[in-house]
Formats: C-alpha cells, structure tokens, sequence
C-alpha cells in the first residue's frame, strides 16, 4: 500500500498531444476518479501508470520509489479492464492464481489465498468454472479478484463497468467500494460517466483535452466547478449563451440572470450553465416566465423541458412527489434561479 | 416429399454425384484392388487376401519407408511452426501498408507451381548449385555440402512450400486474442517470455493444431518434391506407392500401402481433434 504522485506526465503521438503534462497526487487508500469525455487522455494515464505505455515525459511514483522506468510486470499494479481481460483457457482459481503463482505462492497457502480473493468478491462456488460459463458481472468480479489478490500497491480501473447493465452497475459500484475501502487499496478509477465518478470517488479528476480541468471532493467538483468545462460536463445542464454586463447576462432582449459567482472579467458574450435541479418552477410571481413545453416522468423525478417567453429552452428537474411534478404541457410558469447557481464562463472555455 | 426438400436435394445434387463417382468409386476400387493377390508371373489375381498389408506392415523395408516419412512430416511441421509463428506475430503488430505487403508475400509462392518451386531449390542445392558455388567461391568449403538427393533437401523444399498454410492459419488464431488479456497477464507479474507460453500460445491452440494437421498431413502425402529434391533413391510413402503403381506394376501393393496412409493421416486428424478439444475447452462453446 502506497501513494501515487504523477509529475507532468505527457504522452504525444508525433505532433498530437494526448496527456499535457498532468501532475496528480492520491493519498494512501484514497480512490481518485478520471473522470472526462473519450478522448480526454484518461485511459492513456491509466496504461502509463500500468506500464503498457510508455510516457513521452514526465514521472511516475509509488511513494517514494520512481517507477516511470519498471517495465509493467515489475510494477505490483492491478488492473481490472472493461473487457474483463480473464484468461478463457484457465479456470477460475487459475485465474486468481496466476498473479500469486509469479509471486511464488504454492500448495495451500495458494489455495487460502485464492480462496480468500474469491470470498472477497462472493464467488467461492464457482472455482472451478472457465469464464465463458460466467454471466458478465460474475467475470468481471473474477477479475477484480485476480487483480487484489497480489496485494497490488495500486489498484487501477479501466472503465470496468461499462460493459454492464444499469442495474448490475450499481451493485458492482457497492462492491468495489466496499472491496477498496476494506483493503484500503490507493485506486485510480477510469469513467466517463460522472454518477459513478461521484458515487465512488474520495477525489474526482476531471479532465479535458489532455489538460486536468479541476481536482477535487465530488462535492466540491458539482457545488463549485473550477470552470465552465467543469459546470458544463457535470449533471446534465443546460447550456445558454448570452452577453455579459457587469454581473447580469442577457439572454435575449429583456431576459437578464444574476449571477453571484464569479464571472469572467472581459464581459462581452459568455456561456452560462444551468443544473436542471436547480431552477425552482412557480406557477407565478417573480422569475423568468415562461411555458412547459414537455413532461417527462422519470421515475424519482420529473423532468420539463420550458420555453422562456420570448427566450431558450432550459431544462428543469424537480421530485416527482414536489408540488410541481404535475404541470400539463402548456402550462405558464415562472422559472427562478438563485444567483449562486448561475454559472458564468468564458464562452470558448466552455467548449 | 416438401417443396423445399426437393429444392434441397437440387441443390446438393451436383456435389452428391460428384463425390460419388470422383472420389467415393474410385476409393472402393482402390480398397478392393488392395485386398487381391498378386503374383510377378500373373500379375493381379482374383483371390481375396490381406497379404499386401501383411507384406507391407511387416517387411522393414516399407516400415522405415513409413518412419521416415512420419519423421519427415514431424520436422516439417515442427519448422514450419517455429518459422511461422514469428511471421504471424509479425504480420499481426506491423502497420497496415506493411501486412498487405507481408500478407502478399508470404502467399505469393502459392501462385507458382510446385514443380517450378522445386526445380527452383534444384537450382540452389544442387552439388554445383548456386549456394555451393558461391560458398566454394567464397573458400568457405572445400567440398560441396550434400544439400540434396537427400532428408535435408526435402525437408527445405517442403518447409518452404507449406510454410504459407501455416502462417495463414495462424494469423486468425492469434488475431482472436484480445490485446487486453495479454496485457493483464503483464501486469500480473508475468515477463514477456511468460506471457507468451502461458497465454499466447495456449490461445492460439486452435490455429497451431489445425495449421500442424494440415502441414503434416500435406507433408507425408506429398511425392512431387521428394522425388525431386530427394532424389530417385530416397523413398517416403508417396513416392513408393508410386513406384508401386508405375514402375513394379504392382496395383495391389501399391494400393495397400495408399490405404495405411490414409489411416495415418486419418487417425492424426482424430487425434488432432481430440487434443484441440480438450485445449479450448474453456475458450469454445
């Protein structure tokens, strides 16, 4: 068990910057998302620090010790793949052996061990299975055995769950933080999807063309992006674009926001963000006015989709059980958003 | 009888009456003409014996004949997998401009005839032939080196002549392994070396067995470039049978021993089947 520091890792393919100089510190037993779009140098991070790419420049520690040079099987990483990656050939127990058998585990202090990481993972009973008679979730547990049970110094995700559906997602999400928080392994956790990012994470690294966009407690990341990439890829906002006088925007001609927060200093046209649950709905008084043009019952919540007079559309959520959850199609409302959640960027920043 | 049944008979109609007369008649009068006697003064008889195989499978002069050839088949096959192998990893991680290429080359002898092929090594082995000459010319040797007329001249010809079988049937196989399982066994403490004979080559199982099979088996049944590169004296089964057949005139013999190779070869591909079953078992359904 140990740290993990990045210093200025870069990676580029002949004139293509994939990962710009990215320094990153997770503390000891910490699990640290990369969170971004596909493409945003997150994987390509992850590979590095497993040894399977090799950076164009920079470091990488674990703890103290400078790995940047060990080749992958020297590095006591585990890495669990979105493929799952098993081994089709070998049994079960093979599989989860065969990091120990290198660590010249032999008789029955393998087979504890290997008993050990399966119990871990709730899949004793199928030792003796070949991967392909296991449903995806169950393989894709294998392989989160396989990976801890060497006692890595790091343990590493790669977009494990992806391959998943919804509702095994969520039970594999209990699972890995349970497991991770019980072996209290240093984890870096590869997603694109941000409800897991937050869910999981002690820290989220949300990241952006290469670049880290902002560092930070799930908490931190949603109620204080660091910028408009942030606030813009966080929840599922609506995006509007207006122009900037002193700390008002002006969506359209009579259409003005507040915005408490800090707006960019060169004024002129800007993007402003809107979370969805923040916008409060009233069937009158003060706000922007407007018509519900679309009602979609999610389950938890509802959502309306509301044309501003003579403005956008924004999006807006509300708790299916509120007061507002039964407005028609067609309804005049009057949409209010508290200063503090008016989030102002520079508009190509928010790109 | 359905409409589409009969449409179903139209359509492997051809095919039936094809193998029937092309292959499957010609086989019952090779199997019967193995089992007649046969005598220098009378030539073909009309008794019913089993003394050709008798002959065949108990006289030492046909079992080193059929040694040899399954010795020739195994050191074949073994070099041609050794070869093959690095070429099918090559193709497989090189760029896409260099696989075309690499892809055309290794196929490319395909195309050429294999009497053409093996007058071509003729021309390279050959006591005076150009490797001799030039290693002679460069005072490497003093006397040129028996490169022909014997197993070693075989055995060049034939790697060369299957070695794209195997390399074709190795490709699929080893493009079938996903990246990332390699990869996991990398960082599961396993060197490069490791990876390779602990899950590399396991995965690629199915293609090393079925290329193996299909090189032996064209190895040991093969006659042109035996006769050729080895000479009229080096005897594999292939040739001897023809000898049987053209040059003693005696049918049955020659038929007798046709049949135990095709059980040879018959009996391999069982086994081979056996093998490869149980080695993917847990990688096919």
């Amino acid at each position: 068990m140990t740290s993990l520091s990045l210093r200025s890792l870069t990676k580029r393919y002949d004139t293509a910057t994939i990962v710009n100089a990215v320094s990153l510190d997770v503390e000891q037993g910490q699990l640290v998302s990369l969170l971004g779009p596909s493409g945003c140098g997150k994987t390509t991070i992850l590979r590095m620090i497993a040894g399977l790419l090799e950076p164009t420049g920079g470091q990488i520690l674990f703890g103290d010790e400078d790995v940047t040079a060990l080749p992958a099987n020297r590095r006591n990483v585990g890495l669990v793949f979105q493929s799952y990656a098993l081994f089709p050939h070998m049994t079960v127990f093979e599989n989860v052996a065969f990091g120990l058998r290198r660590q010249g585990l032999k008789g029955q202090e393998l087979k504890t061990r290997v008993g050990e990481a399966l119990e871990q993972v709730r899949l004793g009973a199928l030792a003796e299975r070949f991967p392909r008679q296991l449903s995806g979730g169950q393989q894709q547990r294998v392989a989160l055995a396989r990976s801890v049970a060497p006692r890595p110094a790091i343990l590493l995700f790669d977009e494990p769950l992806s391959n998943l559906d919804a509702q095994l997602r969520e039970e594999m999400q209990i699972e890995i933080k349970r497991l991770q928080s019980e072996l209290k392994l240093t984890s870096l956790f590869v997603t694109h999807d941000q409800h897991e990012a937050m869910s999981l994470s002690d820290r989220i690294c949300l990241m952006s063309g290469g670049n880290i966009q902002q560092f930070a407690t799930p908490e931190e990341v949603y109620f204080s992006p660091a910028n408009g990439f942030v606030s813009g890829f966080v929840g599922s906002p609506t995006k509007l674009t207006g122009v900037l006088r002193d700390d008002a925007v002006e969506l359209a001609p009579g259409l003005v926001l507040h915005s408490s927060r800090a707006v960019p200093a060169s004024g002129g046209r800007v993007r402003v963000t809107l979370r969805q649950e923040d916008l409060v709905l009233a069937p009158q008084g003060p706000g922007l006015p407007g018509t519900i043009t679309m009602r979609i019952f999610e389950g938890a919540s509802v959502q309306y989709i509301v044309t501003l007079d003579n403005g956008p559309e924004v999006m807006v959520r509300v708790p299916s059980r509120g007061a507002q959850a039964d407005l028609a199609k067609g309804t005049a409302v009057a949409v209010s958003i508290p200063a503090d959640r008016v989030f102002v960027s520079a508009e190509e920043g928010a790109a | 009888m359905t409409r589409s049944r009969s449409a179903g008979v139209g359509l492997i109609g051809p095919a039936s009456v094809l193998i029937l007369a092309g292959f499957l008649a010609p086989t019952v009068i090779m199997a019967m003409l193995s089992l007649r006697d046969y005598s220098g003064m009378h030539g073909i008889g009309t008794d019913w014996t089993l003394s050709n195989y008798i002959d065949v499978l108990g006289d030492w002069f046909y079992l080193e004949i059929i040694l040899r050839t399954l010795a020739l088949g195994l050191i074949v096959t073994l070099l041609c997998l050794v070869v093959g192998f690095p070429l099918a990893l090559f193709i497989l991680r090189v760029g896409s401009m260099m696989q075309t290429v690499a892809i055309l080359l290794v196929t490319f002898p395909l195309l050429c005839n294999i009497v053409v092929r093996s007058f071509g090594w003729m021309v390279l082995l050959s006591p005076r032939g150009v490797i001799n000459e030039a290693l002679i010319n460069a005072g490497l040797i003093a006397e040129p080196l028996a490169l022909m007329y014997n197993l070693t001249g075989v055995i060049i010809g034939l790697v060369q002549i299957y070695l794209p079988f195997m390399v074709l049937l190795l490709v699929p196989a080893l493009q079938n392994i996903p990246a990332d399982v390699e990869a996991a066994a990398l960082t599961l403490r396993s060197s490069r070396a490791r990876v390779f004979f602990t899950i590399t080559v396991p995965l690629a199982s199915p293609g090393i067995i079925t290329g193996s099979t299909l090189v032996f088996v064209l190895s040991i049944s093969a006659l042109v470039t035996p006769r050729m590169l080895g000479g009229p004296t080096y005897r594999v089964m292939a040739t001897q049978i023809y000898d049987e057949f053209m040059t003693n005139l005696n049918w049955p013999s020659g038929a007798a021993l046709a049949f135990v190779l095709t059980f040879i070869a018959l009996a391999l591909i069982w086994a081979a089947n056996r093998v490869a079953a149980h080695l993917t078992r847990g990688i096919s359904a």
